[in-house]
C-alpha cells in the first residue's frame, strides 16, 4: 500500500491529544516537535514580530482513504471554535487543506489521499 | 516586517540593513544617527536631529538611533545574565557538534534539518534516511531537550490584555526597551519620545511585548507611578532593572533548585513570579527604592527564597561556564570557538565586576544611557541584501557574497558580489575601556559559518532572518565540503513572513514605489511585496523572467544575488501567484563564499 504523507501544523494542545487517541489501523502518527525553530534574532519595536501561540507539528502517514477519514473526524472534534489545524503535502510543504470544527472530515481525506478504492 | 537593525545572540553581533536604510525618505540623516548612536556620539546626535527639518526624518532618526541602544541593552544582556548566556551556550553546543555530526551521516549521506527531525521515523523515511547513527541521534534528542525548554520559557500566559510572555526572553525585551525609551527621553525630551513611542506599526504588540513587566510591578506596588507629564505617566523606575535581573539570575546546569509552593530559582519566568511576590512582602518601600538599594533588596529576597543572591548565582554561573570553556578548550585546542568562548568568558568576567563594583552602570537606566552604553560595543554586520556587486569596502571583511567560478571579473563585474560584511576598524578592540568582544579573527568564523549552521540546526531556513543566504549559503558549502547532504524538512524550507506593502511604506516613509516587473508607479495603500524565498521558490517564475531578457546571464546573476522584497502592482501580484511553488528549487549557487 503507497501511503500519503503530511503534516498537521496546529495548536500544542490539539496536537498533543491527537497524539493521545486511539487511531485506526492505516494511520501512522510521528513523533510531536516545535513548529518554531527557536532561532530568531532579537528584533525592536520598530518592526516587532507578534507574540506568537505555541504550535506544534506532527508527521502522519496514511495508508487508506477510509483510514483518513477517521482521524480528520477526530482533529476536528478536537478543536475549539476559532480554532485550525493546517494539513500541508510532508513531501513539499505545500498546503492541502485547513481543519476546523466545522470542516467536514471526508473533504479533507479526499485532497490527502486519492481515491484507492477503500469506500471513502 | 523587515528588520532594519537586529541583535543575533548566535554571534552576539548587530546586524544592519543598509539597503533599507537607504530605501528610506531622510536616508542620509536616519544613516548618520544610526552610526553616531553606535559609536555612543551623543552630542553629534542630538545636534543631528535638532538640525533635521522634516518631522518624519526627524522622528525616525531618533528612533533608529533609539534602537540601536535597544540592540546594545540585548548584547549586554545576552553576555552577563546567566539566562543571557544560556541562550548563547544553546547556539555553542551546536557549533561544538557542528563537524563531528557529518562523520555521523557516512551510512546515508544525508542529515535532516532542523536536527531534532531526524528523531521523526516518518520525517526519516521521508527524507531517506534508513539507519541514523545512535551518536547522530542524541545530538538531535538535545537539540529538541533546548527547544523545549525555550518553548517553556516563552510559552504565552492570559492577561487582561491578551496574550503574554513573561519568560527570560520577554524580560531581555522589556530592559531594552526600558532603557531605550528612558534614553530618548534624557537625550531628546519629552515631545520626541512621545513621537518614538508612536512610530511603529502596532501599538497592541508594542504594549504586549515590551510594557508588560512595568505593568505587573505597578499592579504589585514594586513601581510608583506618581504623576504625569504631557498626558505621560511618570514612572519612579529605579527598582525596575534590579528586579529584572534578579529573575534572570536563573539557576542552570543541572543544578538542584530551590522550590516551594509559590516560589522557583529556576528559570526567569517563574523567579520573576516569584520575586514580585516576595520583594513586596520583604520590602514594602522598595517601590520609593534607589537602585542600588533596590538591588540590595533583590539579593536579600533572592537568598531567602532561593538560597543564593542573584550575585551568588551569578557567580556559580560563572564557575560552571568556566569548566564548560576549558572542556571546549581541550576538547578542540586552536579552533576558532574555544577562541570564542574564551573571549566571552573573558567579558562576561569583566561585566559582572562591572555589576558588583558599580550595580548602577549596569542596572541605572540613567548611568546605563550617559556612561555604559557608549562603552558597550557589539560586532558590526553590515548587510546589503541586494548585493553590492565587487568586494566590501576598505576595513570591512566579507562574511558572504558570491564569485562565479572561471569568470573574469573586470569584463563582467555583476558576477561577483557581497551580502554582509563585519567592520573590522571598530570596536577598538585594544581599548580597555571598551566592553566588547577582543578575538575578531574568531568571531569572524562564528558570524560566517558557525552561527548560521547552528541556526540551521535548530530552525532550518525557517527563521527571521536580515540575510537568506546567511543560512542558505551555509547549507550549501557544508554541503560541498563534507559530501552530505542536508535536507531541510519541508515544514521549515522557507521563513513563513507575510509581507504586506504597507510595512514598506510605513519603514520608508514613501507614499508610492515603483513597480519591480512593470516600472509602474503603485501608491499607497496599492500594491504587493513579495518575499525574496517566495521568488525563490516559484521556478516558473524565475524561468518567465528569463526568458524576458536578452541577456539571460545577467539577469541569472541578478535573480541570485537581490534577496530584498519584491515590490510589485497588485496585477503583478496576481501574476506572481499563477506560478506554484516548488521546495526542491532552494538550491543553486546562492551562497558560494
Amino acid at each position: 500500500m503507497v501511503n500519503s504523507y503530511i503534516t498537521l501544523v496546529g495548536p500544542e494542545e490539539v496536537i498533543r491529544q491527537l497524539a493521545r487517541e486511539e487511531l485506526p489501523d492505516g494511520v501512522k502518527l510521528g513523533r510531536r516537535q516545535p513548529a518554531d525553530g527557536f532561532a530568531d534574532a532579537a528584533n525592536a519595536p520598530l518592526g516587532p514580530d507578534e507574540i506568537r501561540q505555541l504550535l506544534e507539528l506532527v508527521s502522519v502517514a496514511i495508508s487508506t482513504g477510509t483510514a483518513a477519514v477517521v482521524l480528520f473526524e477526530k482533529l476536528r472534534a478536537l478543536l475549539k471554535p476559532g480554532q485550525q489545524v493546517t494539513v500541508k503535502d510532508a513531501r513539499n510543504g505545500q498546503t492541502l487543506a485547513t481543519v476546523s470544527p466545522s470542516t467536514p472530515a471526508q473533504q479533507v481525506a479526499a485532497k490527502v489521499v486519492p481515491d484507492d478504492g477503500a469506500g471513502t | 516586517m523587515i528588520p532594519l537593525l537586529q541583535f543575533d545572540p548566535a554571534s552576539l553581533t548587530l546586524w544592519c540593513d543598509t539597503h533599507l536604510i537607504g530605501s528610506s525618505r531622510g536616508s542620509r540623516e536616519i544613516g548618520l544617527a544610526l552610526e553616531h548612536a553606535i559609536v555612543g556620539d551623543d552630542r553629534r546626535l542630538r545636534l543631528l536631529v535638532d538640525c533635521v527639518d522634516d518631522p518624519w526624518v526627524q522622528t525616525r532618526a531618533a528612533n533608529v538611533a533609539s534602537v540601536a541602544w535597544h540592540e546594545k541593552r540585548h548584547f549586554l544582556d545576552f553576555v552577563l545574565t546567566n539566562y543571557g548566556a544560556l541562550r548563547v551556550r544553546t547556539y555553542v553546543e551546536a557549533y561544538l557538534n557542528a563537524h563531528s555530526l557529518f562523520a555521523l551521516a557516512e551510512r546515508d549521506k544525508r542529515i535532516l534539518l532542523p536536527l531534532d527531525c531526524n528523531l521523526d521515523e516518518i520525517s526519516r523515511e521521508l527524507a531517506g534516511i534508513q539507519a541514523p547513527d545512535e551518536r547522530l541521534l542524541r545530538v538531535a534528542q538535545a537539540v529538541a531537550d533546548r527547544k523545549q525548554m525555550l518553548r517553556e520559557d516563552q510559552r504565552p500566559i492570559d492577561s487582561p490584555h491578551g496574550s503574554i510572555q513573561v519568560g527570560g526572553e520577554a524580560l531581555l525585551e522589556a530592559i531594552a526597551y526600558h532603557v531605550q525609551m528612558a534614553k530618548v527621553h534624557r537625550l531628546f525630551g519629552v515631545d520626541l519620545l512621545r513621537r518614538v513611542q508612536e512610530d511603529h506599526p502596532g501599538e497592541e504588540v508594542v504594549h504586549l511585548k515590551y510594557r508588560w513587566a512595568w505593568e505587573v510591578l505597578i499592579r504589585q506596588g514594586l513601581l510608583r507611578v506618581d504623576a504625569s507629564d504631557h498626558d505621560m505617566l511618570l514612572m519612579k523606575d529605579a527598582p525596575f532593572l534590579p528586579l529584572c535581573y534578579g529573575a534572570l539570575a536563573a539557576r542552570l546546569w543541572g543544578q538542584p533548585q530551590t522550590r516551594t509552593g509559590s516560589s522557583s530559582s529556576y528559570m526567569p519566568g517563574e523567579r520573576f513570579a516569584s520575586l514580585a511576590v516576595a520583594v513586596a512582602e520583604d520590602h514594602p518601600g522598595y517601590g520609593q527604592a534607589s537602585c542600588e538599594e533596590a538591588w540590595d533588596m533583590v539579593n536579600q529576597t533572592c537568598r531567602r527564597i532561593f538560597g543564593r543572591s542573584a550575585i551568588e548565582e551569578t557567580e556559580i554561573d560563572l564557575e560552571h561556564e568556566a569548566s564548560f570553556v576549558d572542556t571546549i578548550a581541550k576538547a578542540m585546542p586552536g579552533s576558532e570557538v574555544a577562541a570564542a568562548m574564551t573571549d566571552l568568558h573573558g567579558l562576561r568576567g569583566r561585566l559582572f565586576d562591572l555589576l558588583k563594583d558599580d550595580p548602577a552602570a549596569v542596572l541605572d537606566q540613567s548611568a546605563w544611557a550617559d556612561r555604559t552604553v557608549q562603552r558597550t560595543q557589539p560586532l558590526i554586520v553590515v548587510a546589503a541584501p541586494a548585493g553590492e556587486i565587487g568586494e566590501p569596502p576598505k576595513g570591512f571583511a566579507r562574511l558572504s557574497g558570491y564569485r562565479h567560478p572561471d569568470t573574469d571579473y573586470e569584463k563582467e563585474p555583476e558576477a561577483r558580489w557581497w551580502w554582509s560584511a563585519l567592520n573590522e576598524q571598530w570596536p577598538d578592540v585594544a581599548d580597555p575601556e571598551i566592553l566588547c568582544l577582543r578575538d575578531r579573527s574568531a568571531w569572524t568564523a562564528v558570524v560566517s559559518d558557525y552561527a548560521p549552521f547552528g541556526k540551521l540546526m535548530y530552525a532550518g531556513h525557517k527563521q527571521r532572518l536580515m540575510l537568506g543566504p546567511e543560512v542558505l549559503g551555509a547549507r550549501l558549502r557544508a554541503e560541498q565540503a563534507a559530501g552530505i547532504e542536508l535536507k531541510v524538512h519541508s515544514a521549515f524550507s522557507h521563513p513563513r513572513h507575510v509581507h504586506d506593502a504597507g510595512f514598506w511604506n510605513f519603514i520608508t516613509g514613501r507614499d508610492d514605489f515603483r513597480c519591480d516587473l512593470s516600472s509602474e508607479t503603485v501608491r499607497k495603500p496599492e500594491g504587493y511585496m513579495l518575499d525574496a524565498w517566495e521568488l525563490r521558490l516559484r521556478p516558473g517564475l524565475r524561468h518567465a523572467l528569463l526568458g524576458s531578457v536578452e541577456n539571460q546571464r545577467r539577469m541569472q546573476f541578478s535573480l541570485w544575488r537581490d534577496w530584498t522584497p519584491w515590490l510589485l502592482s497588485a496585477e503583478f501580484g496576481d501574476y506572481f501567484n499563477f506560478f506554484e511553488t516548488d521546495e526542491a528549487s532552494l538550491s543553486g549557487p546562492s551562497g558560494n563564499r
